[in-house]
């Protein structure tokens, strides 16, 4: 997929946000409409009328109904082709999915989150960025699950882009709303690297023991990450002691120099 | 505190009801009575204003049971996540209440269900009522309804039950039937490391840990890269290996290891075979 197919795509999707936006008025107005129209006729002709409102609602609804469990099938399936690398194989997925036109704001929304996904995977940031940024400005970036992993995408991006500030802006609205601990566990990295990044190192080594709690649940190469990153943080505190253990287990948990050449702000962690 | 009989309880109370349930079937009913009336309106035929009131009420109705039954849902879903959140900090004591509440109700979703046993298990296997996480498991494997990594947990979590309960041979006999699986099917590495941490406890503890040194490089390998923070435990048992064997430097340094990840009070208390080593060598020191 080509930075120009992604911005097709991109236009695409407003183009299908405002067409859905105005069908749903149009067959909200009309159904009303129509059992406005049918109560006026006499019983014996305003019934039959209703009855077929009705089960043309039923249809509707069956049918949107099934073509969502149809699409989160689609979604699940991407998932897990990205997470076992298929990268490929998901990219082609992704285009024939979002190629279709859809009704739903969230179902189209969370296609894009997917190809943010595999961007990301695929270390096309700056694209990550233009999708991450459009679904924000929809309503989608309000839905609380979505909007919290959609600008932790951005902010992610955006810190391995070196835009500082930028990221800050971008996941700062997440501490508006109390997070679950698993929220807390994907958010811990990004505000680590980016407290390291913005020179607030004291803010990065303080509440060392509830940060390392969180840390130690993740997987090992986050945690590793995580253990590095306060590692960091403490050496440019001066606090040696806690620099030299949360150095020694960040080693223990990962290798540090393939984490290092994606995060070169641990390097001189990872150096020791 | 749980008892065994409080975990049978909690089995049979989360089973998901046959049939449609009563909300499903209330909703049912008030749906065929829209149809009815749509079909032929002199089903309300009782007089001015109920002729056109009362299919409204039926409609609100619907309305209603719609918007409670998601009321439902998302408070159950906090609840999961509350349930969840206590098991991951290993907040014990919370973890059990909370899942005495969640499955006092049936729960339809057999994988939520089974993903609750599961997490009672380990509640029970952490306060060493080994008997208890025995039931849960072995109920789990026998109703079948969890996924294949769900009931892969089962199994492995059954294995680790059956070695404190005393049931060696069958402990033994599960462990081989999971090491077989792993050589025909090739178990993914991350479900081979825990099988590995119980089949270390059992040499451990059956006194063989020493004849399979050969692989432990290997086995730390697996415990690095897939238990996270949890490979402490597999660090601490390599240690007693070690110990056996007479290795004092390699069972120093995996003690070690294995005190840098996880203080050494929680390693015995969860592994009171470690007693030894914990008083033999010296462990890291934690700063924070």
């Amino acid at each position: 997929m080509t930075t120009a197919s992604i911005d097709e795509l991109l236009r695409a999707f407003r183009r299908n946000l405002r067409i859905s936006m105005i069908l749903r008025v149009v067959v909200g107005c009309f159904f009303v409409a129509i059992s406005l129209w049918a109560l006026t006729l006499p019983a014996s002709t305003g019934r039959p009328v209703l009855g077929m409102l009705l089960v043309g609602m039923l249809i509707l609804w069956a049918a949107l109904m099934v073509r969502s469990v149809r699409l989160a099938r689609e979604i699940q399936t991407g998932n897990v082709l990205i997470a076992y690398g298929r990268l490929d194989d998901a990219e082609a997925r992704l285009e024939r999915m979002l190629g279709r036109f859809s009704l739903s704001e969230r179902a189209q929304s969370m296609l894009f989150q997917q190809l943010a996904g595999l961007l990301f995977r695929r270390e096309r940031f700056a694209e990550v960025v233009e999708i991450c940024r459009e679904l924000l400005r929809h309503r989608v970036g309000r839905i609380q699950g979505l909007g919290f992993h959609i600008r932790l995408m951005l902010a992610d991006s955006l810190l391995l882009l070196g835009q500082v500030e930028e990221a800050y802006a971008a996941f700062r609205p997440v501490y508006d709303a109390p997070l679950t601990l698993a929220e807390r566990m994907k958010l811990l990295p990004v505000q680590l690297r980016y407290e390291l990044a913005a020179g607030h190192a004291g803010a990065a080594a303080s509440g060392l023991a509830e940060k390392v709690r969180v840390a130690e649940l993740l997987e090992s190469p986050r945690a590793a990450l995580v253990h590095a990153l306060l590692a960091e943080a403490c050496r440019r505190e001066s606090m040696p002691a806690q620099q030299a253990f949360l150095a020694e287990r960040a080693r223990l948990y990962h290798d540090l120099e393939p984490l290092a050449e994606k995060y070169p702000i641990i390097r001189p962690v990872a150096n020791e | 505190m749980l008892t065994i009989e409080t975990a049978g309880e909690l089995i049979q109370t989360s089973r998901p009801r046959p049939g449609l349930g009563a909300n499903r079937a209330i909703l049912l009913g008030l749906a065929m009575l829209l149809g009815a009336w749509v079909a032929d309106s002199r089903l309300f035929a009782v007089g001015e204003p109920w002729s056109w009131l009362v299919p409204q009420l039926v409609l609100l109705a619907i309305i209603g049971m719609f918007l409670r039954s998601a009321y439902l849902q998302r408070r159950l879903s906090a609840l999961l996540i509350e349930v969840f959140e206590s098991v991951q900090l290993q907040e014990w004591g919370r973890a059990v209440s909370l899942l005495q509440r969640v499955l006092s109700r049936p729960i339809q979703q057999p994988q939520a269900r089974c993903e609750l046993l599961l997490a009672l298990g380990a509640a029970a296997e952490a306060q060493k009522q080994y008997e208890i996480a025995q039931h849960i498991y072995e109920t789990v494997l026998e109703e079948g309804r969890g996924d294949p990594l769900q009931l892969h947990t089962a199994r492995v979590g059954l294995a680790e039950a059956m070695l404190r309960t005393g049931q060696i041979a069958d402990a033994v006999s599960l462990l081989d039937r999971l090491a077989r699986s792993d050589h025909s099917m090739g178990l993914p590495d991350p479900l081979k490391a825990q099988v590995e941490l119980v089949s270390l406890l059992r040499e451990v503890l059956l006194g063989q840990a020493q004849d399979s040194l050969d692989r432990a490089d290997e086995r730390r390998r697996l415990f690095r890269e897939h238990l996270s923070t949890r490979a402490g435990y597999g660090y601490g048992l390599l240690a007693a290996a070690f110990d056996r064997a007479q290795q004092p430097e390699q069972a120093a340094r995996c003690w070690h290891d294995a005190t840098l990840l996880i203080r050494p009070a929680a390693l015995v208390a969860r592994y009171p075979e470690l007693e030894a080593v914990a008083a033999r060598y010296p462990h890291a020191e934690a700063p924070l």
